[in-house]
């Protein structure tokens, strides 16, 4: 059986919390280890900060629905948000950081590029949908920029 | 989340627990920039209760090192957890700040730095 989840944030800065509670009780029902628990838990947390904080336009209420799935091997999430275009595939480098260069943006996006094992963009009738697999197998993926 | 400073001539601690996310970091960014503008050349971060970070706690983190680097100090995170060290690893966050088994490690590492001011 494919476990599944579903989380619709209709007013997403003040549902974010009560989201992550929620990813929190599915990935304890499911007996995921803390690793990959914290890992589900952070590309969300980072992908629905990205469309608070890049998407929403002034005055204006815009729906995000949450999504994950246990395929056995896998867990996949895709999130779908009714914001301006926006392809996280396309700013979401493996290098947090670059020789010499310590900045402060962009490490959501990184950190998600990282721990995802797949990461894959659509836009449809207005939506953004990014779907995100992270693998239960833990395989280091180190970031080797600088070195 | 909770926060503990502890008192330290040459650096600024804080003990934190619970989780460190966009709720709770904005009150960690503000007593931590505010400790580092006395002067100090450390940040010492007990991590070892600490259950969850995400960028939002790790940016307080860059900030403190872009403050704390040209002046010859250092950021030490210690104690964190396996999960949350494989997040340091990956992102390649750990080769900028000093990372401890213990807080009694980072304050030996203190103790035998001279201080250049």
């Amino acid at each position: 059986m494919i476990a599944k989840f579903d989380f619709a944030l209709n007013r997403p800065e003040e549902d974010q919390a009560e989201l992550l509670a929620a990813v929190e009780e599915f990935a304890d029902a499911l007996g995921l280890p803390p690793s990959v628990r914290y890992r589900l838990g952070l590309v969300i947390d980072e992908l629905v900060s990205n469309c608070i904080a890049h998407g929403a336009r002034p005055g204006e209420d815009r729906g995000i629905r949450v999504g994950i799935s246990d395929s056995g091997d896998d867990m996949t999430v895709e999130i779908v948000d009714s914001g301006p275009p926006f392809d996280p595939t396309a700013h979401a480098s493996r290098k947090c950081l670059q020789p010499g260069d310590v900045k402060v943006g962009g490490m959501g996006l990184c950190l998600v590029r990282n721990l995802a094992t797949r990461m894959e963009y659509s836009r449809f009738d207005g939506f953004n949908r990014t779907r995100i697999t992270i693998a239960k197998s833990i395989q280091e993926n180190a970031c080797t920029s600088g070195r | 989340m909770h926060l503990r400073q502890i008192e330290h001539p040459r650096a600024a601690v804080f003990l934190v627990s619970g989780r460190l996310d966009a709720t709770s970091t904005p009150e960690l960014e503000r007593k931590v920039l505010l400790s580092l503008e006395s002067g100090v050349r450390h940040l010492v971060m007990d991590f070892s209760e600490l259950e969850y970070i995400n960028s939002a706690g790790l940016r307080v983190l860059v900030m403190s090192y872009q403050r704390l680097n040209p002046r010859g100090g250092s950021v030490m995170v210690c104690g964190v957890r396996d999960y949350i060290a494989e997040i340091f690893d990956i992102s390649g966050y750990n080769r900028i700040f000093a990372m401890h088994a213990d807080m009694a490690h980072a304050m030996q590492e203190i103790d035998a730095t001279p201080d250049a001011q």
